[in-house]
């Protein structure tokens, strides 16, 4: 199908933008043809609004009644929880792990000066050919996998949108 | 929203124990169920098996119903899925009708069917001749746009499709219709030379 049909089936169905809209407008007016193919499609659209629907036999409702009344009744399946049920319940486990955690601190003996160890980076010594291949190594199969992954994000996109 | 608001008190009362209720929600929506099965069953016994089966299906489940959406979207989903599993049991060959082979058979046999009364035939006839001349997903799409006062998102919602991909197949499912209808009046006026 052509964008020009597009544009009008979205013009006829009022889903264009005030600007694309404007834009259709003016092209009505200027350009015949356009104009034309336009009618063709209002007419279509008009003789669809007229569609009408088809009619079951008379004994439809009857026949779907007497199958339903073979069926257990429905019940509806949200239960009615109140909900200071649900608060009470976390209120409890909530003073419960404070209450153990309080107590656990009192109990401890906790000292909290605390000295940085001293670590001593011999650069020479990581930075070899092995630990080289592995940092490249891994670069590449990130990237890897950040590719297929945007791959697959491209093709479902395209699947979503239809054929 | 009047309507709906009614839908949802009689399936709070059916499902309240006032079973009986549900005869009006069948006797609402029966026409459009109907209508939509017809898109796909193509004759009118297996279309009202479709429909009596839905009803029944959505019964089934109207505890299920979450209200979140329209009960008419809800049903319209059933209405779908009952059809299409419907098709599968039947086998019926559900592959495009568009090329020109399958078109020139469709419309000979309506012709041939009733060749003295092509002259009465109405604009309805032919539009519904041309439906039926469509995918069912396609005439599905159509009716739910035109008839079933369903949004784009409603319509995806129902078909479980996008509402973009809705939108691009609303607009093929229009354009295909206009060729249909085409063919089908230029063979009128074929006749009636």
């Amino acid at each position: 199908m052509n964008t020009i049909e597009e544009q009008l089936w979205n013009y006829i169905d009022g889903n264009c933008t005030a600007v694309e809209k404007a834009e259709i407008d003016a092209k009505l007016v200027i350009d015949p043809q356009y104009q034309a193919i336009y009618e063709d499609l209002l007419a279509v659209n008009n003789e669809l609004q007229q569609l009408d629907f088809e009619e079951p036999s008379l004994s439809f409702t009857r026949n779907v009644m007497e199958k339903v009344n073979q069926e257990l009744r429905p019940v509806a399946l949200k239960t009615k929880i109140d909900n200071r049920i649900i608060y009470t319940i976390a209120g409890f486990f909530i003073a419960s792990i404070l209450g153990i955690f309080a107590y656990a601190i009192v109990i401890s003996d906790i000292n909290f000066s605390f000295e940085m160890p001293k670590i001593n980076f011999d650069t020479n010594k990581m930075i070899n050919p092995v630990t080289i291949q592995l940092f490249v190594f891994i670069d590449v199969a990130l990237a890897l996998v950040y590719l297929d992954s945007y791959l697959r994000k491209g093709k479902i996109k395209a699947q979503k949108k239809g054929e | 929203m009047q309507q709906e608001d009614t839908d949802l008190a009689l399936i709070t009362a059916i499902l309240a124990g006032q079973t009986a209720d549900y005869a009006v929600l069948v006797k609402r929506h029966q026409r459009f169920v109907f209508t939509l099965a017809m898109r796909f069953a193509k004759n009118r016994e297996d279309a009202e098996e479709i429909a009596q089966d839905c009803f029944v299906k959505a019964y089934r489940a109207l505890g299920t119903f979450k209200q979140t959406s329209k009960f008419s979207t809800w049903l319209y989903t059933i209405t779908y899925t009952t059809a299409m599993t419907f098709l599968r049991k039947k086998r019926l060959d559900t592959q495009s009708i568009n090329d020109d082979e399958h078109v020139l058979q469709i419309a000979n046999s309506g012709t041939d069917f009733d060749a003295n009364t092509v002259e009465k035939k109405s604009n309805y006839a032919y539009l519904n001749q041309a439906i039926a001349m469509l995918l069912p997903d396609d005439a599905a799409i159509i009716t739910l746009f035109y008839k079933g006062e369903q949004s784009l998102e409603e319509i995806g919602e129902a078909l479980r499709m996008e509402p973009n991909t809705v939108k691009v197949k609303l607009h093929r499912a229009r354009h295909r219709l206009k060729e249909k209808l085409q063919y089908l009046l230029k063979d009128e006026v074929k006749e009636l030379i």
